[in-house]
């Protein structure tokens, strides 16, 4: 037994995060943890990695007690973590990353900087990649950047590797690429914890799926043994009956039209319609102007040439202020830097984007204000303990509600969400669904840009995929396949026959 | 769809609830434990004539205070004020005694120079996208520089006698520069807490790039909490004026911003925005204007005050730092 977890307990304020979870680990075994956001996977691999300290339990490696004190002690124990934000100093080469407070010596204490290249070259070919060490880890893509990580741990000879949703922001390619590199790992005896909230991906790649909820263990077993719809099941506690709602059958009039939209570098001649009651998605890799096209349309880039008509009259915004005026609403992908105001409690993150409906010569109504707020929050569902509570302190899933709930509170008509289901947990995911659904009954206008075709598929009235800021196809509900959007969204044939 | 209200919290939330009660007033049980220090072990200090002797040195840096505040909410600063106090207070005396207008005119002037300076500085941060630090540190020169020139350097007289009343006469035993300090108070807290404009300022000083998507009116917010910052100091530039009569161009709010800045820190607010409240930056300018009294009556040297105050900073931001 490679790692044995026995009895954790951690408590915050009060509340428990994790209840006497057991957890163990093989050599060579590739272990999915699996919960909804606030189920305890974060804080166990906290506890696990040495940031946090055990109210109650024990660790044990290779069938020997130690106490992790810190993420020092846990690398000298050969535990390495690779969060999905990489850990790497922005500003220092790739060979000075991966050998940081590790360097070579020679000659009484010089850096040995040709045995650090040399090795770090060695290193990165071995994964599969050609980054020059002397490259700076700011310029480096996400993939490059996580490929470093882990050719860190790997240079550390790790024995015990935590991988904290690794793919979160991978292309199909680059995901491959990792899950070589991970059968590589576990060739040569590593055992990894993978963490993730996408289920295909611990079919493909993982032994054994451990899965939590609440704080407490639930289950733990071979993966095979177990459907998808299975492991949900575990994680939310409930059988999901209905993922995705029904598409909307009822269209109403047109709320917004564009016409050969355009942003050089970014996207070119995009048009489309949006009616009330229709859900528009946009698909494509990294990179293929998407997110770019979202915020065109609410004003927080300028459009270098095309119209954009919203109810049949012609807009032009000049910040995002003026498009939120004209009912438009946008969750951004980046819930933190671009959305919440992580110290302000919930109900003032709610009606930010509403205030205009709260001024009474400049004062705000208070009390309306806390009606509102609470309206959005029942709306939601949003669990919490008090509506003046901190809103960093709530799960990632209803953070993300949060998020939702101020487009509610100030009245859109248009919601642009951009991926806004990532690092969400199921059960909140469908809820979230619901609440679209929702929405475009009462004849709202929804668009989503998402990387998660199966959310795609199963939400959008029609699809827009785009490739290198064009669109390449324009797929409508019954005909939407997987198959189709992959191959028109990287330009490659598709073997079941494109029309 | 109900709402699901929590199970009762436990004695530990309890005990959570209270110390965030505790931290809360932070710089008012420290202003109230320094004042029970001084109070017990000096002779002089609690004595009505000594207290009021300290409001009277607090006003000036005060008011400043509570318009600088703004400023550092949004996650800025303001260099300038000290500055901004030598010209506002250059345009009272001059239009005093050069153009012989009455007091409530040239006070008048006084604040709209005030407010047209921080203007100034705001138009600059908000449209030029130049780092608060770097324009008020620039503006700081200019308006220095216009003021000395317009008096050569030298100090600049009043005309009135009965200007100075202002600053010398007590109201029912309280200086009566308390009361503007007072009221000034009250307005920047409402302001801050019940108004839009607050609420942009919080919410950009917290994260800017949020609150420019949540629709605040950015550019606006800025220049009004310059503008702000701006008047208070023509007020802070008034209460100089008034209890000396004459305004030094070349030495009249010499580093006032850097005390301004002390007394905010000390107050709570956190220098990257988004945190601190005008009850913690009152007290904080109490507690530097304590600290120099009680050493005064002690007879500590004098020059050993920007010791003390400097460690407090020192102590203040470290914490902060460590939080972060």
């Amino acid at each position: 037994m490679l790692l044995k977890v026995t009895g954790m307990t951690k408590t915050y304020f009060g509340v428990t995060v994790l209840d006497h979870v057991n957890f163990e680990l093989h050599a060579g075994e590739v272990h999915a943890l699996l919960g909804q956001n606030g189920a305890g996977k974060s804080t166990l691999v906290k506890l696990i990695s040495g940031v946090e300290q055990p109210d109650q339990g024990e660790i044990a490696i290779e069938g020997r007690h130690i106490r992790i004190s810190s993420t020092m002690e846990a690398q000298k124990l050969g535990i390495s973590t690779i969060y999905q934000e990489t850990s790497l100093v922005p500003d220092m080469t790739v060979a000075e990353n991966i050998f940081m407070g590790r360097e070579p010596r020679r000659l009484g204490g010089f850096v040995h900087y040709g045995k650090m290249k040399r090795e770090t070259k060695r290193i990165l070919k071995q994964l599969g990649y050609s980054i020059h060490p002397n490259s700076i880890v700011r310029d480096l893509s996400h993939s490059e950047q996580q490929a470093v990580s882990i050719a860190k741990a790997l240079s550390m000879k790790c024995k015990i590797i935590i991988m904290d949703e690794p793919t979160a922001s991978l292309t199909e390619q680059e995901c491959e690429r990792l899950f070589q590199i991970i059968r590589l790992f576990k060739s040569e005896g590593v055992g990894i914890i993978y963490i993730t909230h996408r289920l295909q991906e611990v079919r493909r790649i993982c032994d054994r799926v451990t899965i939590l909820k609440d704080g407490q263990h639930v289950m733990t077993g071979q993966v095979d043994r177990y459907s998808e719809k299975e492991m949900i099941t575990y994680m939310v506690g409930r059988e999901l009956s209905q993922y995705f709602p029904p598409v909307a059958d009822e269209i109403g009039q047109e709320l917004m039209r564009v016409e050969r939209l355009s942003k050089k570098h970014n996207f070119y001649d995009v048009s489309f319609t949006l009616h009330e009651g229709e859900i528009l998605g946009i698909a494509g890799l990294a990179d293929s102007g998407g997110t770019e096209l979202a915020n065109a349309l609410f004003g927080r880039i300028r459009p270098d040439a095309g119209t954009i008509y919203w109810r049949n009259e012609r807009v032009l915004f000049k910040n995002p202020r003026e498009a939120i005026h004209h009912r438009f609403g946008l969750v951004d992908k980046d819930r933190l830097k671009a959305g919440m105001f992580t110290d302000m409690p919930i109900s003032k993150n709610l009606t930010m984007s509403g205030l205009r409906h709260l001024n009474k010569l400049q004062f705000i109504d208070l009390k309306k204000e806390q009606d509102k707020a609470l309206d959005a929050i029942i709306q939601l569902d949003i669990k919490m303990l008090d509506p003046d509570q901190e809103i960093k302190f709530l799960s990632g899933g209803n953070q993300q509600k949060v998020m939702f709930g101020r487009w509610l509170v100030a009245e859109s008509e248009l919601y642009i969400l951009n991926e806004p289901t990532r690092g969400v947990d199921v059960g909140a995911k469908s809820e979230l669904y619901s609440v679209i659904r929702e929405l475009v009954l009462e004849g709202k206008g929804v668009i989503i840009i998402s990387s998660d075709l199966a959310e795609l598929i199963g939400l959008s009235t029609r699809i827009l995929v785009m490739r290198d800021g064009r669109v390449v196809d324009m797929i409508e509900h019954e005909s939407a396949t997987e198959s189709r959007i992959i191959s028109a969204a990287s330009g490659l044939p598709n073997e079941g026959g494109k029309s | 769809m109900t709402l699901r209200r929590p199970t009762v919290p436990s004695r530990l939330e309890h005990l959570a609830l209270s110390l965030s009660f505790l931290t809360k007033f932070k710089a008012l049980a420290s202003l109230l434990l320094l004042f029970a220090i001084a109070s017990l072990t000096s002779d002089y200090f609690v004595h009505w004539g000594n207290l009021m002797n300290i409001i009277r040195q607090a006003s000036t840096i005060g008011v400043i205070a509570l318009g600088v505040h703004f400023v550092i909410l949004l996650g800025m600063f303001d260099l300038s004020v000290g500055s901004i106090l030598a010209a506002s207070g250059t345009v009272i005396m001059l239009s005093q005694s050069a153009l012989g207008i009455g007091i409530p005119a040239s006070v008048t002037l006084g604040l709209a120079a005030g407010c047209v300076l921080g203007i100034a500085n705001g138009m600059l941060v908000a449209f030029g996208r130049v780092p608060s630090f770097i324009v008020t540190l620039g503006t700081m020169f200019i308006f220095r520089s216009l003021a000395m020139w317009y008096g050569h350097g030298g100090a600049i007289n009043g005309n009135f006698v009965r200007y100075t009343q202002l600053g010398h006469s007590d109201f029912w035993g309280v200086p009566l520069i308390f009361l503007p300090l007072a009221v000034i108070a009250v307005m920047a807290h409402v302001v801050l807490s019940r108004t839009l404009l607050g609420r942009y300022i919080y919410a950009f000083g917290q994260n800017p790039y949020a609150a420019v998507l949540t629709g605040a009116p950015i550019p606006w917010v800025i220049v009004t909490a310059f503008a702000i910052s701006g008047a208070a100091t023509g007020v802070g530039a008034v209460f100089e004026t008034s209890r000396l009569n004459s305004i030094s161009t070349s030495s009249s709010g010499l580093f006032y911003e850097l005390d301004v800045i002390s007394a905010i820190v000390i107050g709570g607010s956190n220098l990257k925005g988004g945190k601190g409240t005008i009850l913690g930056t009152v007290c904080g300018v109490f507690m530097l204007t304590i600290i120099g009294n009680y050493m005064n009556l002690q007879n500590i040297s004098p020059y050993l005050q920007g010791i003390i105050k400097g460690a407090l900073v020192l102590l203040i931001l470290y914490r902060q730092g460590r939080k972060a």
